[in-house]
């Protein structure tokens, strides 16, 4: 009997989308921004300095915008992340999904 | 040609004028002189209010507040003015005087419509009325189909430059079915004599408060 | 005054000032707890209750009236009394509409709101009316600012409950007003003046003087019972002398803004028949405007209903030519009374707005917009007068009705005239207001309690607004530092960053359970498949029917060898714990950021100040809800 093999890849399993994923994690992350945001605001009006430069203010309000911006650098950043977390995952699975696969079989004489 | 066109077009609108006569009408919106007597025709601001020259009651005409949330009867001799009458929507407020000529004594009714009033609460309401009076009254309660009414007596003798017998009814009327409430302070100031009408003007005034009857938002006033 | 709890004035401005925060029950007790421990240094004496008109059964939630009642009582401390903090009118807006109701005194609903609310929130705080004294058995404090001032003072001279009343920036009473509003004074006045028993609009006659004076007289055994608080610069106190208004109770006056120098000085300037033609506009102003529409500030204007002539059309010249005939003349007649003070106000605009120009209220261009928009106004006014006077005259040469062409003439007037009475309309409501924002912004900020406070501030404490900040007692400069946002940093912060932790834990939580852990049962899933199909080769495979292997094709598979990396989570970039330590560590940098606030706060303060436990105190109450 002949014996072939062909080698062949395919789709054995859906596109998978993780879109609803990554709005779910989204919206995570904007509401930790407005958090920020508010967070932040409470820190406003504590003083009031007759002369504008005021050391004490200024360096608190240095602490403040370090803090400040160093929060929402990271938030900033993480969309970034999302997107590629969810991209990746979304790659991987499909790749994982599609076969390469060597298929050996045999040619059956048609039955007369 | 265009002459004979003219006047087929003056005859027209004539014989259309003529076709609306007869239909009732707003005292507000009629001739004067086919209007009948009283200062509340006579003057021109009190008539505005009158809805039509038909009696509801021997000298009374109905008469419907300006934001129409309310009517009730207006005598003949009534007569207000300007300053004593604000419409909102939800308050109005309006004082009228009832005085017949040549007599003794004359009437100062006040109402005060609030549209923030509900119901319950009527004890308040009551107190409201003594601490504003400055009169012990004690309420009688009379139930309607959409409102109750609590009507007190009061009577006081003045002394001052003239002596003067002050009595009448204070009374507060609650809507039923909602939000609505009246203030009324029916005040009969009489110089003598008074006690051969007291009993008939107390009977007037008191049938009068009667007449006071809450608007309904749903019912159709008509044009 | 017999109060105990807000004994002190910058405690009832700040609680009156309170009001129009629009809180919850909840927050709003919360307020007055801070309110009274950053000016007193001291927790409430008392427990507190509240109810609002929010929670009014007695009056319905669209009332005018809006109010809270706030009741005190420690047996301990010998405290029962109850406040009434009734809402003014802050906006400018609604101080136009002040100036014009109560110059015209036409509405007093409030006063018997209030009256109601106020015997709802004793019987909520379970206090018993006594009918024979006529009172409550409890102090009752009245607090109100602007319209809400007059509310309870009116209420206060015609129900008497109130023990005290207390008034910022208020609109004053009207004696206009409390004759309608109090049967008791009504007949005080008619002792005084008969004629008002028949003829109650002769009221408008009398000498004002003579009526505020008897007005102080009848109610002078309440006059100790009020005090008022105003700013000079507030467009209120300007016109608190207008006819029809007078002031009871003790006053205090303070200079508030020292760029303006108050409405009442400029006022002292002009002429006094010219501020009461400007009340009756005012008055008719009001009038116009309870109805509606621009439409009714016309007829208001004019005096006359123009609704007739609005609506007219020509086939009524034949049905309505009589009462045609009477509105021509009855407006003819009525115009020119009407018109004249708004021609005093037009043929003195001039002067007034260089009064108001020079005063620093106006700016050049401000004076030439509002000159122009008088003239244009004036001129419709004039084309009305002129075209119903024609009119008039027409039908004056004509008594036995007019012939055809007359009418159209007539009515080519008539159409005039309805064009007018439109523009007229149009320029009323286009009145340019949003041009004097500056200065009505300024005059409205006089009018709030914000700037009142702020002439309060000593050189220990400062009013911002109504908020205080007190004077540093250590360090080489001065640094003014507030309290309330100190424990607010400390006591919300914390809240707030106990919250942002919990999200970032949802994060991560989704993070596990919808990417690491379904890419691990993807995985699984796949290394499954494959045993499965290598174990299994010659199953009916759909996916394999593009590749010669369906049914159809009789092979017969003997052996499939899946070539498949499946990758290990490890091999991904899918782990973000990096990130979420990232996170983390910023909820720590807040504490850090709180931490070194208030370590500084606490550096500028002596130890005697007992600055530490004051901040806890006000941390407490935030976290502690």
């Amino acid at each position: 009997m002949d014996s072939k093999t062909i080698r062949i890849t395919e789709r054995v399993f859906d596109l998978e989308d993780y879109s609803d994923v990554k709005r779910s994690l989204e919206r995570i992350r904007e509401d930790l921004i407005e958090r920020e945001h508010d967070f932040i605001k409470n820190f406003h009006n504590l003083m009031i300095d007759e002369n504008q430069k005021g050391k004490v203010i200024d360096h608190l309000g240095e602490s403040t915008l370090e803090v400040a911006s160093q929060n929402l650098n990271l938030l900033l950043d993480l969309e970034e992340c999302i997107e590629e977390v969810i991209a990746e995952l979304t790659e991987e699975v499909n790749n994982m999904n599609r076969f390469t696969m060597s298929i050996t079989y045999t040619e059956d004489k048609p039955t007369p | 040609m265009k002459k004979t066109v003219i006047t087929i077009c003056v005859l027209v609108l004539f014989i259309l004028g003529g076709c609306q006569m007869g239909k009732s009408q707003k005292p507000s919106e009629m001739d004067p002189k086919d209007l009948p007597e009283g200062r509340a025709f006579e003057d021109e601001f009190t008539r505005s209010f009158i809805q039509s020259t038909e009696e509801v009651s021997p000298g009374y005409y109905p008469f419907l507040a300006k934001n129409g949330k309310w009517k009730s009867a207006f005598p003949k001799e009534g007569l207000t003015n300007d300053l004593d009458y604000t419409s909102k929507d939800n308050f109005e407020s309006f004082i009228f005087t009832d005085a017949k000529k040549g007599e003794d004594s004359s009437a100062t009714v006040n109402v005060s419509y609030y549209s923030s009033f509900n119901p319950g609460h009527i004890e308040s309401k009551k107190r409201s009325l003594r601490s504003k009076t400055g009169y012990d009254l004690d309420f009688e309660e009379i139930s309607e189909d959409n409102a109750t009414y609590y009507i007190a007596h009061f009577e006081d003798e003045l002394e001052g430059k003239e002596n003067r017998s002050l009595y009448g009814y204070a009374a507060y009327i609650q809507k039923e079915k909602d939000a609505g409430g009246i203030n009324v302070i029916y005040t009969i100031s009489c110089k003598n004599h008074c006690e051969d009408k007291k009993e008939a003007e107390l009977k007037e005034a008191f049938d009068w408060i009667k007449t006071i009857k809450f608007v309904d938002d749903s019912k159709d006033d008509g044009e | 005054m017999s109060e105990k709890v807000f004994s002190a004035r910058e405690l009832r401005l700040r609680i009156t000032d309170l009001e129009y925060k629009d809180l919850s029950p909840e927050a709003y007790k919360q307020e007055v707890e801070r309110i009274y421990f950053e000016e007193t240094g001291e927790a409430l004496p008392a427990e507190m209750e509240v109810f609002t008109t929010k929670q009014s059964d007695a009056i319905s939630q669209d009332s005018e009236y809006k109010g809270t009642a706030i009741r005190f009582h420690s047996e301990e401390n010998e405290i029962d009394e109850v406040y009434i903090v009734s809402e003014g009118t802050q906006g400018l807006n609604d101080w136009l509409y002040n100036v014009e109701a109560l110059v015209a005194g036409r509405s007093f609903v409030q006063v018997e709101e209030a009256d109601n609310f106020m015997d709802e929130a004793l019987d909520h705080f379970q206090y018993e009316y006594d009918s024979n004294k006529g009172s409550y058995d409890v102090p009752i404090i009245g607090l109100g600012h602007s319209q809400a001032h007059n509310t309870n003072a009116t209420a206060y001279l015609v129900h008497d409950k109130f023990t005290n009343v207390y008034g910022v920036n208020g609109a004053q009473l009207n004696y206009y007003q409390l004759f309608r509003a109090d049967p008791q004074f009504e007949q005080y006045l008619k002792e005084k003046y008969p004629i008002l028993e028949t003829d109650r609009d002769k009221i408008i006659d009398l000498n004002t003087d003579e009526l505020k004076q008897h007005a102080i007289n009848f109610y002078k055994d309440k006059a100790q019972n009020i005090e008022q608080d105003f700013s000079k610069q507030d467009p209120l106190y300007g016109v608190k002398d207008f006819r029809g208004l007078f002031s009871l109770g003790k006053e205090t006056v303070h200079e508030t803004n020292a760029n303006y120098p108050g409405i009442s000085d400029m006022f002292g300037k002009i002429d006094d028949d010219y501020l009461q033609q400007l009340q009756k506009i005012a008055v008719i102003y009001t009038k116009g405007s309870e109805k509606g529409d621009k439409m009714h500030v016309v007829d208001e204007l004019l005096g006359v209903d123009t609704k007739f002539f609005r609506d007219f059309k020509l086939h009524h010249y034949a049905t309505k030519n009589f009462q045609l005939l009477q509105n021509v003349r009855a407006l003819d007649a009525a115009l020119p009374e009407a018109l004249e003070p708004i021609y005093q106000i037009t043929d003195n605009k001039e002067s007034i707005l260089s009064e108001l120009q020079d005063a620093g209220y106006i700016s050049t261009e401000q004076k030439a917009t509002l000159m122009d928009s008088f003239e244009n106004i004036e001129k419709e006014i004039q084309a009305i007068e002129s075209l119903v006077n024609d009119m008039k005259v027409a039908r004056d040469q004509n008594h036995e009705g007019m012939i055809l062409t007359e009418v159209i003439v007539d009515a080519h007037s008539f159409y005039k005239l309805q064009g007018a009475l439109e523009s007229l309309a149009e320029e009323l409501e286009d009145f340019p207001a949003e041009e004097f924002e500056a200065l009505l912004d300024s005059l409205g900020k006089s009018h709030g309690i914000g700037e009142l406070m702020e002439s309060l501030s000593n050189d220990k404490r400062k009013y911002v607004g109504t908020e205080l900040y007190i004077k540093n007692t250590k360090g080489s400069k001065d640094i003014w530092i507030s309290l309330s946002v100190t424990g607010r940093i400390c006591g919300l912060g914390k809240l707030k960053l106990l919250a942002k932790e919990e999200k970032i834990e949802k994060f991560k939580n989704k993070l596990e359970s919808k990417v690491y852990e379904v890419f691990e049962e993807q995985r699984t899933r796949a290394n499954t498949a494959v045993d499965y199909m290598e174990a299994n080769p010659n199953l009916d495979r759909e996916f394999l029917y593009p590749h010669g292997f369906s049914p159809s094709f009789n092979r017969t598979i003997t052996r499939i060898n899946v070539h498949e990396e499946i990758p290990r989570f490890k091999d991904t970039s899918l782990d973000m714990t990096e990130h979420i330590h990232k996170l983390n560590a910023s909820v720590e940098k807040g504490h850090s950021l709180i931490q070194q606030y208030r370590e500084t706060v606490e550096s500028l303060f002596k130890e005697e100040d007992n600055i530490a436990e004051q901040i806890d105190f006000m941390e407490g109450m935030y976290i502690n809800g």
